[in-house]
């Protein structure tokens, strides 16, 4: 069974201007371990895809289930639940939250969930840590790391519960080529170990060429969904 | 979440945000610090000043009266007996009736040379209670007091020692007043039944040396087998199953010792067969113990020995005198309510500085002792058992004044009763006295103004929590991105509300300890401002707050409260926020 399913899938964003559709009558299938980029012009509907995939936004119509859920019929709860144990995200912006230190940022997320108590928490953030060559990093706030370093500790964050979809949006958007291929790098390492779905956004050719299947959106439509 | 896990992220945003925590810290704890120093006030109040006038659950009931041509009278009669309180007792809510009387018989009093340096000398008048109704409170009064210190003190004599105690291997003895508000120790002298009130018996002498008394209790109480049975001053006395305790006989060396209370004056000679000081006779001794010899009547040198009548006063007696008496006459103030206890005085039964006197025979001198203070006394007036004033109700007016009550004081189950058994009193025939209208219309102001400064405490603490709720408005907005990141994460929705309301949370606690601290120490500062320059105002207790148990934990509580209710909307929001729409903007 796969474990993301979307059929028919479309977002329609309502405001006084009008109707804005940015996603229309897409069908998607995305199995565990797979390694998928989404591609497409600034507009095309790729973060919005990525909000939906990742069980952001429910606002959609047609048909999305994540892990055999329809993300649409679950009630809050299940949905944070679901979120939690099942996606890792990696933001653009990376997201820290700069008032945490970087060992509370990596076991966040195991707080809003019972699958890791607090010392295999911190075992398992350090090992992360550890991976991500950072292994001096515990202690400091993130405004003391560089972009890199970051973007890595983003990175360790999202592996943090081994989740079985990994979303990254632009993940090396702010790195210069050889911290971009090592940041690749890393994620094709550690999602291949978690059996992690590895899907991002990227505008970056280099990046799209390391992925074996490429799905390109345009105007909100699914153009081309392939190998290279 | 898990607690320990949220307790930490709250801790670190109050950290970040210290500013905008002192700030509705303060307003928090400006209103919990409000709201307790009132709370303590108001039970201050009830507790220290109400329930000293009259307890809650205590009413005094009385016949109802109605004006008629400018004077008052009853319908229903103006005086109750037994089968009255009989029947109050079993009206509902009602768990205690017990009769009261006034004396009226005309009297007068004098005594307090040894205390303030002369006699007072004034008109008596009496409200006689069942001592085992007054006991309890006086022993409570009694243990508020500072008696420790005197009751051990070191001794060569008994003179040394507080009235009543004895110098037993150089300590004074523990003298426990309230125990002696007690009817058994009256002796009221008779020479028949018609001396005594109705429904009590004049058990005469059974030998020449004792003396007849009114039965003021159970005949059985007196019976004895032995003189070990009976008070120092007593002998037992008669044949086989008859054989009680009887007052020895005295006799005074001058007719002047009757209004003496010097040690040795007071005391008499022991009656023999013989006249006192004759050839031949032997010296019996003295009234013992704490006995005096009281003279059969005025003028006479024979009497029996007996113990000084125990007399309880309203504290607000001993207040108007430090208060305005004092000064007036010039006088000493009384230090404190313990000085009073033991000091002995004297009565003059049927005999007034105002209203005809009792024919002379008729007529006694007796000592009276302060044993304690309570506020059913009356203001200006003396209190005493019972059986005192009744019999001597029945020995000057008559024995049916000796089985009458003037009112009746009722126990209610609890405060919840007392509406209860007060319209079924009034449905017959009966209304409360002047006291207790008094002490429900001072409770009623009590409860108002304490309400109304439990309001106004109310208020400052829903402004601080409007404070409370625009403070984390804004860090709500300030946040929106990091609580989207959060959602991202896996957060619930109650995981985000978990963390917004718990920060309030921990600002209404500090705020409400800090508010609890203020609060105690306003009380301290209103307290010792009070003894300072209020030191004079009437029934003005040492402390005038009261803090029970369930005060400490209110101010965090309430703090918590109004914080997390402050913070709820702006929480509500937080959960409402998209995550999706947060995290796409720049």
């Amino acid at each position: 069974m796969s474990l993301l399913v979307a059929e028919a899938l479309g977002r329609t964003f309502r405001s006084e201007a009008g109707e804005t559709v940015a996603l229309a009558d897409l069908d998607i299938r995305i199995d565990a371990g797979e390694r998928v980029a989404i591609t497409g012009p600034s507009g095309a509907g790729k973060s919005t895809l990525l909000n939906l995939l990742g069980a952001l936004d429910r606002g959609y119509s047609g048909s999305l289930r994540l892990d055999g859920a329809e993300l649409r019929s679950l009630g809050e709860r299940p949905l944070s639940r679901l979120r939690n144990r099942t996606v890792g995200f990696v933001f653009q912006s990376f997201n820290l939250l700069p008032s945490l230190r970087v060992g509370e940022n990596l076991t966040m997320p195991a707080a809003f969930g019972d699958r890791l108590s607090e010392a295999e928490a911190e075992a398992r953030a350090r090992a992360l840590l550890d991976r991500v060559g950072l292994p001096d990093a515990w202690n400091k706030r993130p405004l003391e790391l560089s972009g890199g370093q970051r973007q890595r500790v983003a990175i360790a964050r999202a592996l943090l519960l081994e989740p079985r979809l990994l979303l990254c949006d632009e993940p090396t958007g702010s790195l210069d080529r050889a911290h971009a291929d090592a940041v690749l790098d890393l994620f094709e390492e550690l999602a291949a170990r978690a059996g992690s779905a590895l899907v991002l956004v990227t505008h970056d050719p280099v990046v799209e060429a390391r992925m074996p299947r490429v799905l390109r959106l345009e105007a909100g439509r699914l153009v081309a969904d392939g190998g290279h | 979440m898990r607690l320990g896990r949220l307790l930490r992220v709250v801790a670190t945003n109050l950290r970040r945000g210290r500013g905008n925590a002192a700030f509705a810290i303060l307003g928090v704890a400006m209103g919990a610090a409000f709201l307790t120093f009132f709370v303590g006030l108001g039970e201050g109040l009830r507790d220290r000043v109400l329930n000293r006038i009259l307890p809650a659950n205590q009413l005094e009931l009385e016949p109802r009266s109605v004006r008629v041509f400018g004077a008052l009278g009853s319908p229903t009669g103006s005086q109750l007996d037994d089968a009255d309180v009989t029947r109050i007792a079993s009206l509902p809510g009602v768990r205690r009736a017990l009769g009261r009387t006034r004396s009226v018989f005309p009297a007068r009093l004098w005594g307090g040379k040894h205390l303030i340096g002369y006699d007072l000398h004034t008109e008596a008048f009496f409200d006689g209670v069942p001592a085992e109704l007054l006991r309890p409170e006086l022993a409570a009064f009694e243990g508020e007091l500072d008696l420790g210190r005197r009751r051990r003190e070191r001794c060569d004599l008994d003179d040394d020692c507080p009235a009543g105690a004895r110098c037993d291997e150089g300590l004074c003895g523990e003298v426990h007043w309230a125990a002696r508000f007690d009817d058994r120790d009256l002796a009221l002298r008779c020479a028949d039944d018609a001396d005594c009130a109705a429904g009590r018996a004049c058990l005469p002498a059974s030998a020449p040396d004792t003396s007849a008394r009114c039965a003021v209790v159970d005949v059985a109480a007196y019976a004895c087998s032995a003189d070990a049975d009976c008070r120092e001053h007593e002998r037992c006395v008669g044949e086989g199953a008859g054989r009680r305790c009887e007052p020895r006989r005295c006799r005074l060396a001058r007719e002047a010792d009757a209004r003496s209370l010097e040690r040795q004056a007071m005391r008499g000679h022991l009656a023999h067969d013989c006249e006192a000081g004759a050839a031949g006779c032997v010296d019996a001794g003295v009234c013992p113990g704490r006995s005096y010899c009281a003279a059969d009547a005025p003028g006479s040198l024979a009497g029996a020995c007996e113990l000084p009548l125990p007399t309880v006063l309203n504290p607000l007696l001993l207040e108007v005198f430090n208060s305005d008496m004092a000064a007036s006459l010039g006088i000493a103030r009384v230090a404190a309510p313990e000085a009073l206890l033991g000091v002995r005085y004297h009565l003059a039964l049927g005999d007034s500085h105002f209203t005809q006197d009792a024919a002379r025979e008729r007529q006694q001198v007796r000592q009276a002792v302060v044993v304690g203070y309570s506020a059913k006394a009356p203001e200006l007036g003396v209190t005493l058992p019972l059986a005192a004033v009744a019999g001597w109700n029945a020995r000057f007016v008559g024995r049916a004044e000796g089985a009458r009550y003037d009112g009746v004081i009722v126990e209610t189950d609890g405060n919840e009763a007392v509406a209860v058994t007060i319209a079924a009193a009034e449905r017959s025939g009966l209304q409360l006295s002047r006291r207790s209208r008094m002490a429900r219309t001072f409770g009623t102001v009590v409860l108002l103004v304490y309400l109304a400064l439990v309001l106004l405490a109310g208020i400052v603490l829903a402004v601080a929590a409007l404070g409370i709720s625009h403070t984390f408005a804004l860090l709500v907005h300030e946040r929106r991105r990091e609580i989207a990141v959060l959602r991202a994460l896996g957060a619930s929705s109650r995981d985000v509300a978990a963390m917004v309301v718990g920060e309030a949370a921990v600002l209404g606690a500090v705020g409400g300890a800090v508010g609890l601290g203020l609060a105690r120490l306003g009380a301290l500062a209103v307290d010792a401002a009070a003894q300072r320059w209020l030191a004079d105002v009437p029934l003005l207790p040492d402390e005038l707050f009261v803090f029970p148990a369930w005060t400490w934990p209110m101010p965090l509580l309430v703090g918590v409260l109004f914080c997390a209710v402050g913070a709820s909307l702006p929480a509500r929001r937080a959960t409402r926020l998209d995550p999706a729409t947060v995290l796409s903007q720049p």
